[in-house]
Order: C-alpha cells, then structure tokens, then sequence
C-alpha cells in the first residue's frame, strides 16, 4: 500500500514571476498610447543633431553658456555635417545678426556658419521641433516626440546624463498661452500622475511668454518637469511657419518617477530583477480597481440601529469573494482597501455600497428595496430636450439627491463612483457620461440642448481657465478622445 | 474648430457638454452639501437608467432620489 507525506494546504505556494515589460518601458508606451489618442502624430528625429538644428535654429546665439563643452557632448568623428539646407541656414543667420524679417533686433553678433555644422549630441527634444517646423507641418496641427537627450551633468537621485523628453509642439491660429497651460497641467495630472502641480515664470531663448512646470514628487518634493511657451517669431519665421506655436519640452524620466513610485532616477534603468518584479507598471484599465475604507464597510454592513462590527481579514477576503474581488493592497493605518473587480457585468459593484449590498444579500438571503427603483417620479424640476438630441446622444435620465450630506470620504467616492462608470461601463463615456451638481446651484428647468462649439464657454472640471467647446476640444484628454470616435464612427 | 454641433446641459448657465466634461464653476459638489442633481446622459436607454440607479444608491442607501 501506498504511504503519502501528510501536507498544509494552508502554506502559500512559492511564487511564479511570469514575463513582463520593464515598467519604464511600458511607461513610455502609455505616456505614446495617450499622446497619440489626444491627436498628436509622432515626429522623430535623430540622435546625433547639428548645432543649427539643436539651437541656432532655436535662436540660442552661438555664445549661449549652455553651448558649452561643459553642457554639450560634441561628437568627435566626424566632427561637422557637410551642409545645411537652405533656405534656413541664411534665414537662421540673419535672425541672429540682426533679426532679419522677424521684426527683431537679433543677437548681434557674426554668425558662425562652420559652427552651425558642428555635430553634439541632441540635448534638447526641440530640435526635432524645429526640424517638423521647417518640413511644413500641418496647420493646425499637434506633434510630439519621445526624444532621448544628453548633457552633461553631475549625477543623481534627480539628475541623468541622459534621459527622455516629451517634446511636443501644437500649431494653430488660435493656439494662445492660456491652451499652453490647459495642456501642460493635462500632463502633469494625466501623465506623471501628479496630484500637485505649479507654475512658474520662466526664460528661455526661444520661447515668450515662457513657463516651468513643477511637480511634487511624494518623497523627493517639488520638481521642475520641463518648461514650455510660445516660439518666438526668431524661431518661427526662418523656419516658414507664420501661426502662433506652443512648444513644450518635459522630462519624462521625472514623470516616471512620480507615476510609478521610484525615489532614485538610476532607478529606472535598472537591472535588478526583483526590483523590476515589485514594480507595478502604470496603471492600466482593464479591470476596475477601486479604493475604499474598511470602516465604510463595516458600517454598511451593519444592520439598521447595530453597532457596525469590525471584520478580520479573513472574513474580508471571504466576502470579496462575492464580488469576485481581489485585494490588491491596503494600508491598516487608514483602513484603506484596494480591489480589483473582476467582473465587468456588474458595474453596481464598483463601490463599496455595491460590495457591501452584495454581502449583505447573501448574508440575509433577501432583496433589499429601492423606493427610487420602483415609484414614479412626481418631481416638479423639469429636465427639457432639445429636439435635434436623438440624432447624436438620445437618451438622459437624471433627478435629484438629498437626505444625506457628502463628507471628504464621501465625495471621494462618489468622485470615484462615476468616474468608474463613466470610464469602463460607458466606454470613457461615450455610451454612458455623468454629471453631477450642487442642487442650489441649479436653475430649473435644466435644458439638454444642442449647441456649437464655440457658443458656450465654462471652466471645465480640473482646469483654472474659461474655455469654449471647440478648446476643451482641443486640449481636454476626454474631448480629444471623443472627437477620434466621432471621427471613427 | 469643430464643425458639429454638440450637447449641452445648461440651466442659467453651461453645466456640462456631455460627453465631454463638465463645469467646475457651477455646482461643483463638495463636502458638505446635502442636496444634489444628478444627470447621465448616453446612446443606450438601459445602461443609462442602470447608471442612474446606481449612482442613486451610493451613500449606504440613505438618499432620497426623485
């Protein structure tokens, strides 16, 4: 007869670490995926650039410390391109000497042509800017670049030799300073994930009005991520571009720091396997995973006049079950949750009154009763549709909400509750968008109308300025998301 | 810009342009506000309703809806 070992089923299995991407890679694949979604087309430039193209043409003078060999890596074979097309080169010269057509005064000085031709190592991502500028781009149009960059400099926990720039220019006749900063906090929230951004006066050579985005990184403070504004006419005009452009120019690899939690920039090229494995690539929608409080939960749970009861963690993981929800990670100091759900059927359980109802059905074995789901509405607020509405966004639903005053946690949630339905149940809002509003704030009858672009202004939600449609279009990540399906459908 | 038109939820003044974004100054919710409207707008009846009711039962239940 056969004898087995006894055995745990407790015991935790040893750990598989399957295949993935390096988490900088995907995180510029993200920050790509997202910049090509917002509209922008790829540019892409070359590695080893001529000075003219990485900074005459950017009307830095020749005699710009940053063009020193201190700051610069200048190639040593060989050592200068042959030529340099024209007509740039003697349109470049003349805004240098004197400002030639630009309307400028220029630097001043002899303009060294043989230096034009010295080949560095690109140090800048506006380069490719202003070779895309010289090719005739598409007015109005949006380019961007991934662009490795090298300079000279100390390194440390901030500070690389070389490192990403996303370089992007946005040319247009109604491009102004005010679409700048829409976009440039866009990146700072969208991209780097930044939940504290400022901005500050800045200069640059080739760029006026000019400003410097600052992050705060949770560990490392405030940062500067790049700077931006509007080329100058120096710039613009050799290069046979006469509309405004906004250009900015923002580390990537700071970007990256933020957005997936590393403390030291060397980090990010890093070799070390188990390091690499720990780090959670940038987050990706596929599932919904939310963020709640187990105490929210355990009030929940109970049931009316009980004192809520606390739940140990294996009850917890227990009753995720239901919901076919995983704990992704929590934090017992604050009671902080979060959960992946796994099931995309059931967008009522995007919250922890879904997960809570869901419990606390099985534990009853009942229904509970929705008075809202049942009785009609005998409301005298009226909501009006516009005729024309059918066409293009057909149905709305809405009503009012009272007897319960949000709190901080609240209003968190809820922020989170429609930004999950928006999101993944209504396709990032194309089947299904939400709007939600102060009561007093509202004037009744609220109308669902149709109107054009450029006939109402508001300061969208996260943004500090008044815009038009047609500028949210432009710039907000969700209208630019929009308008390619509309395009695409 | 763009040549179509497009939604607006307005009352006195824009409220959002579904389903792009909505406005930050009129009726921003925040802490401490006890009475809301609520408003989804969609292609498809059923999700939007689904959405609604949703939405309506945030808060533990203890909303009133109408």
């Amino acid at each position: 007869m056969k004898r087995f070992r006894r055995y745990t089923i407790s015991l935790r299995a040893p750990r598989i670490a399957p295949g993935k991407r390096h988490p900088y890679r995907e995180f510029l694949d993200t920050v790509k995926t997202k910049l090509v979604s917002m509209g922008f087309q790829e540019m892409r430039g070359s590695l080893v650039e001529t000075e003219f193209w990485n900074m005459d043409a950017l009307f830095m003078p020749q005699f710009h410390p940053a063009r020193d060999i201190h700051d610069v890596y200048f190639v040593k074979e060989p050592t200068h391109a042959s030529s340099i097309a024209e007509p740039f080169l003697s349109r470049v010269t003349q805004a240098h000497q004197n400002g030639g057509e630009t309307g400028s005064t220029g630097w001043n000085y002899p303009f060294n042509a043989e230096r034009a031709r010295r080949l560095v190592l690109r140090s800048q991502g506006t380069a490719v800017s202003a070779r895309t500028l010289a090719a005739q781009p598409a007015v109005p149009g949006k380019y961007f670049s991934i662009a490795r960059c090298f300079r000279y400099d100390q390194v440390d926990a901030t500070h690389a030799t070389d490192f990403f720039q996303v370089e992007g220019i946005v040319l247009g006749e109604d491009i102004n300073f005010r679409t700048l900063l829409g976009l440039l906090n866009l990146f700072a929230r969208e991209v780097a994930q930044a939940k504290e951004v400022k901005f500050l006066p800045a200069y640059f050579p080739f760029t006026e009005p000019s400003v410097e985005l600052h992050v705060r990184h949770p560990k490392l403070g405030w940062m500067e991520l790049g700077g931006a504004g509007l080329f100058r006419p120096e710039v613009t005009l050799p290069l046979g571009v006469t509309v405004p452009v906004i250009a900015w120019g923002l580390g990537l690899d700071r970007m990256a720091m933020v957005a997936l939690g590393i403390h030291d920039i060397r980090e990010l090229f890093t070799d070390n396997l188990d390091l690499i494995r720990s780090t959670r690539g940038p987050s990706r929608f596929h599932m919904p995973t939310i963020t709640i409080f187990k105490q929210d939960l355990e009030g929940l749970l109970a049931a009316p006049g009980e004192a809520p009861q606390p739940i140990t963690m294996e009850q917890l993981e227990e009753s995720l079950m239901l919901v076919k929800g995983e704990l992704r990670g929590q934090n017992p100091d604050t009671g902080e949750l979060r959960i992946e759900l796994q099931d995309s059927n059931r967008p009522d359980l995007w919250c922890c009154e879904g997960i809570a109802r869901q419990i606390r059905v099985k534990r009853q074995g009942s229904l509970a009763r929705y008075n809202f789901l049942t009785t009609p509405s005998k409301s005298p607020k009226r909501l009006n549709v516009a005729p024309g509405l059918e066409e293009i966004r057909p149905y709305v639903a809405a009503c009012t909400a009272t007897g319960y005053r949000v709190t901080q946690e609240g209003l968190a949630q809820l922020i989170q509750t429609q930004e999950k339905l928006a999101e993944m149940f209504g396709r990032k809002r194309r089947t299904v968008s939400i709007g939600l509003y102060r009561l007093a704030a509202i004037e009744f009858p609220v109308t669902y109308d149709l109107v054009k672009p450029d006939e109402v202004t508001f300061t969208p939600l996260g943004m500090d300025t008044v815009m038009t449609l047609g500028e949210m279009l432009l710039v907000h990540p969700k209208g630019s998301g929009v308008r390619r399906d509309s395009r695409g459908t | 810009m763009i040549a179509c038109p497009s939604c607006a939820m307005r009352s006195d003044q824009a409220l959002s342009f579904p389903p792009i974004i909505n406005s930050r100054e009129v009726g921003e919710v925040r802490v401490g506000d006890d009475a809301l409207f609520v408003e989804v707008t969609g292609t498809d009846l059923s999700m939007v309703v689904l959405t609604l009711n949703i939405l309506c039962s945030q808060s533990g239940g203890s909303w009133r809806c109408h």
